[in-house]
């Protein structure tokens, strides 16, 4: 049975769950790469879809070129992630990665994708878990490379979305470039994730 | 012992009260960010400190920076998310008694407390 809280209790504990997530895919990043990773406060909002570019570009996003991979996840929580580095980090990542003689494109490309997907896979697996989810994702596809965010995505694609929109900063200090997870949680999903908060509060208040 | 937990989640507070074995509960005060922490460990006289390490205003790297800095330091052990390997290696050049992922257990918290020789 679960107890009544707060919606301050309730975002803090989402937040709190977020960031356990974040913190798995800052491990990722960094085990991948070989770097140490700096990690921002999880920025988490309950925003309508006109409202989704301003908040995605917000801080240093808005004026950069940036590489951008997204995968959908479903099952217990759905949605989909988008993980943007910036094109300066971008063209270190094959660097970082041991492959600085190879410029083949494919190749960027599928770096992109693949630190996408260790990225996305152990932030929402690290919050699904703590949930007592389990969630599917499809496979990472490309949304462009080099390009400012605005430029991104097509006019009013977010438009008639309501969605819990996730943003954390991910900051390569040696290399001195970021990426960002921006995760979007669907509207069908968030009766399910509030119910799911509530059963993690009791549990971690309980005793 | 006096007993500072910092962390700017009340749910990460609440979840480490929870771990802490009684004892360290008698006299335990909560700082909710960085700047807090800071000022209650040159205002009084903290034994022992829980820091998280992703906070807005200071993180837990400055916090420690800054008390060693000042030689505020109390005994400090760091609980994160960010379980990165180099994160435990950063904190404790910084000061750090120990690191510990969020959220460990009262035995693995006990064991670390015993080994650093503050329980």
């Amino acid at each position: 049975v679960t107890r009544a809280f707060s919606a301050a209790d309730k975002e803090d504990a989402l937040r709190e769950v977020i960031n356990l997530g974040m913190g798995a895919a800052g491990a990722a990043l960094a085990e991948a790469l070989g770097v140490f990773v700096r990690l921002s406060v999880p920025a988490v909002q309950s925003i309508d879809g006109g409202d989704v570019m301003a908040f995605l570009s917000a801080a240093q996003w808005g004026d950069r070129a940036v590489s951008m991979s997204r995968q959908a996840f479903y099952g217990g929580m759905s949605g989909e992630a988008l993980v943007l580095f910036d094109a300066t980090g971008c063209r270190q990542l094959a660097d970082l990665l041991g492959h600085e003689d190879d410029t083949n494109r494919n190749l960027a490309e599928e770096v992109l994708l693949e630190l996408g997907n260790v990225m996305v896979g152990a932030c929402i697996n690290g919050v699904a878990e703590r949930l007592s989810e389990v969630v599917s994702f499809a496979p990472p596809s490309l949304v462009c490379e080099g390009l400012p965010l605005a430029e991104a995505f097509a006019p009013g694609i977010f438009a008639g979305r309501r969605t819990l929109l996730v943003c954390i900063d991910f900051y390569i200090e040696s290399r001195q470039f970021d990426s960002r997870i921006a995760i979007f949680i669907a509207e069908k999903s968030l009766a399910r994730l509030d119910v799911a908060v509530e059963a993690f509060l009791a549990e971690v208040t309980d005793g | 012992m006096r007993v500072m937990i910092v962390d700017d989640s009340r749910t990460g507070r609440m979840v480490l009260k929870k771990v802490l074995p009684p004892a360290l509960l008698v006299d335990l005060v909560e700082a909710d960010g960085g700047i807090e922490a800071i000022r209650v460990c040159q205002s009084e006289n903290i034994e022992l400190m829980f820091l998280d390490l992703t906070m807005p205003d200071l993180d837990g790297y400055q916090v420690l920076e800054r008390l060693q800095q000042t030689g505020r330091l109390p005994p400090t052990v760091v609980v994160s998310a960010d379980v990165q390997p180099l994160a435990a290696v950063r904190v404790k050049a910084l000061g750090a008694l120990g690191f510990m992922r969020k959220w460990p257990t009262r035995v693995e918290l006990v064991e670390l407390l015993v080994g650093a020789g503050i329980l």
